[in-house]
């Protein structure tokens, strides 16, 4: 996470998703002044989602171009489509949908290209209890094991089919609910629940190695 | 180090290392104003594009290079069909002699040409007058009154210089 203030990168908790402090109306108020074409307002709702939305897409894809791309695109696209939006669900969900859509095409159509292009470690990381207990104490460099398990743990992420992968970024690491996974990939709890549980599976066959 | 199948802790805990993925520092500052500037690019692009369809800021000859550019297929099929253009236009007039007569009808053989022409040919300029006439298809007017009573009527004008 930055600060937009000072343009100083700022970590407070990469440990706790980012949760919007807005409350629906004023998303309402947002989503129908930039519907008229009120580019303040739409600036305002790509600010409150654009790091959930560029995390999602950077895990999907383990690449920062591809996922800097895709979240503009999805950003713009949402805006685009802004007419259609009806208002069942809510803008975050929708939009979403738009960059969960976008990448899974993206992702087809690379299917041979799987060039990792993948963000630093934050310097927190080597503090984490969890993470320090996973390293291996053989290793000499902490530093330089963390990198080798991020490495690892991305490409038996990219082995996954795309809708078992986004179960796993959703729920694993960015923290939502079965329930609001569903309303993003619109399929049942019941899905997402058999999805991330054979993800999960996959995952622990191919990382096996480096889990006790 | 076998993982219980059913026991996704150790994995859990490994996922964790994804949330520690972060982008360059900075990187989400200038985010938003990038995507609202795609946007608004977008926009002007497209007003220009409807523009450019309406009134067309490209000459039709510079749309038509860079489609033929671009499609070496339309580039083909728009050469085919200038040659076949051009051969058939040839043999047509190959074949067609009687056309080719028909619009080489000397002056002489029109009657009504023939007296026009009669007045500017060096014959009448070596009998020792000129015979102009700005409107000679006009009818005469029959007195001096006439211009007065019809003024829009186109008049005759007829001057001769006898002696020049």
């Amino acid at each position: 996470m930055t600060d937009p203030a000072t343009g100083e990168g700022k970590k407070p908790a990469p440990l706790e998703p980012t949760k919007t402090t807005s409350t629906p109306t004023e998303e309402v108020e947002l989503v129908t002044r930039a519907r008229r074409g009120d580019l303040g307002a739409y600036d305002e709702l790509v600010r409150r989602y654009q790091e959930r939305i560029y995390a999602t897409i950077y895990h999907m894809t383990s690449n920062h171009e591809d996922a800097n791309d895709l979240a503009q695109e999805a950003f713009i696209k949402a805006f685009q489509a802004l007419k259609t939006f009806k208002g069942g669900s809510s803008f975050y969900t929708w939009v979403y949908r738009i960059a969960v859509n976008k990448t899974i095409n993206f992702l087809k159509q690379r299917k041979n290209r799987t060039a990792m292009s993948l963000n630093d470690l934050d310097f927190n990381a080597e503090h984490d209890p969890d993470l320090v207990a996973l390293v291996s104490d053989k290793t000499p460099r902490r530093e330089a094991s963390l990198n080798e398990l991020q490495e690892k743990l991305n490409t038996a992420l990219q082995k996954l089919s795309e809708p078992h992968r986004l179960v796993v970024t959703l729920h694993d690491v960015q923290g939502s609910t079965h329930e609001e996974i569903a309303k993003i990939m619109d399929c049942n709890v019941g899905t997402v629940r058999s999805r991330l549980f054979y993800a999960r599976q996959q995952l622990q066959a191919y990382l096996s190695d480096y889990l006790k | 180090m076998n993982a219980d199948p059913e026991n996704f802790e150790d994995l859990r805990r490994l996922l964790k290392l994804k949330r520690y993925e972060q982008p360059p520092p900075g990187y989400f500052n200038n985010f938003s104003s990038i995507v609202i500037a795609r946007i608004e690019a977008g926009e002007r692009g497209e007003a220009a594009s409807v523009l450019e369809r309406l009134f067309g800021r490209e000459g039709w000859w510079q749309q038509l290079c860079d489609s033929l550019q671009s499609r070496p297929g339309f580039a083909g099929a728009f050469g085919a069909i200038a040659c076949t253009l051009l051969i058939s236009g040839l043999v047509y007039s190959e074949n067609s002699p009687a056309l080719v007569s028909q619009a080489m009808v000397p002056v002489d053989a029109s009657p009504m040409l023939a007296t026009v022409s009669s007045y500017g040919t060096a014959d009448s300029l070596n009998a020792g007058y000129i015979t102009s006439s700005t409107n000679p298809l006009a009818p005469p007017a029959e007195s001096l009154f006439d211009q007065f009573q019809f003024p829009r009527s186109a008049q005759p004008a007829s001057f001769s210089f006898p002696g020049n």
